[in-house]
């Protein structure tokens, strides 16, 4: 296509292609990502009050409400496959099981597992492990550079701030600012990356 | 009006296969995108985006996939890596066009 194009017409299709591949590239971003972040601030909300306000917090509804999480996760996780299909990263999922491999076994199990636990022993395994999760996000937001990233940063801040000065309010905090968060940080992304 | 120094794609330089190819450029590797999403993201008819689809992929630049999801049909759509070539191709042209002579 030898033919002759102002400089006009060559400008107006270069801000063509950057709006196409910004509008895209968000959507795909946020395409039903934001309801994984609803559905496990929903759990953390749900786990924390119970904790809070049940005579006996240590039960099986705690470890029930990650498998409605889980669940949960992968309904949404099928209905994002139907609008982009990849094939499986091998090399995130590797780094993953290293992350929660660590953080579920060697730390809790391994290293602290044969000391005294303290008296706040459930609001510390409960920040770590929330801290872990964070650091999940962080890990999936730099690997497929999205704003899991900036999820986990900020939410693994509240998450310490919460545990290092608010102790005796801990599950409340938890509840409305780790929980919360999520939740909020779901419809953030809902109206932002729309 | 001047004349641009690269060859400009005539395929692609129509406005919304240029939309199309920009886009599907922004998939990942072996990534590939739901017809229907294409459509709503790019506001266009079934008919207008599947006529444009199949200009493209006669020309090589996209690869259409029919499948079934949960019983129904599906078009999956990704750009190949001809089509990558000549979309980044087409932009460098363009951009040709805008440095000063």
């Amino acid at each position: 296509m030898n033919e002759i194009i102002s400089r006009e017409e060559a400008a107006e299709a270069l801000r063509l292609v950057e709006a196409s591949r910004a509008s895209f590239r968000s959507a795909i971003r946020a395409y039903r990502g934001y309801q994984h972040l609803w559905v496990w601030g929903g759990v953390w909300i749900a786990q924390c009050l119970y904790i809070q306000l049940s005579a006996h917090p240590q039960g099986w509804v705690p470890n029930a409400l990650v498998l409605v999480g889980i669940a949960g996760s992968m309904i949404v996780g099928r209905h994002q496959a139907q609008l982009v299909r990849k094939p499986i990263d091998r090399r995130f999922l590797a780094a993953l099981a290293m992350l929660i491999g660590f953080g579920a076994l060697a730390w809790p199990w391994v290293l602290a597992g044969h000391r005294p636990l303290p008296q706040q022993a459930s609001q510390m395994y409960y920040a770590y492990t929330a801290l872990v999760a964070m650091q999940c996000y962080a890990l999936t937001g730099i690997w497929f550079d999205n704003y899991l990233l900036w999820v986990g940063l900020l939410l693994s801040l509240l998450i310490v701030v919460g545990y290092l000065f608010f102790l005796p309010w801990f599950w409340w905090w938890m509840a409305l600012f780790a929980g919360g968060g999520l939740v909020a940080s779901g419809f953030y992304v809902r109206s932002a990356w729309k | 009006m001047e004349m641009n120094g690269q060859a400009l794609d005539p395929v692609i330089h129509q406005p919304i296969r240029l939309r199309i190819m920009a886009g599907l450029c922004q998939l990942r590797g072996a990534e590939q995108v739901d017809f229907t999403f294409l459509k709503s993201n790019l506001g266009l008819t079934d008919g207008n985006l599947g006529a444009h689809l199949a200009t493209l992929a006669e020309q090589g630049y996209v690869a259409l996939e029919k499948t079934f999801v949960d019983r129904k049909p599906k078009t999956f759509v990704a750009a190949t890596a001809e089509g990558r070539r000549a979309f980044a191709n087409h932009v460098a042209a363009l951009q040709s066009i805008l440095k000063p002579s």
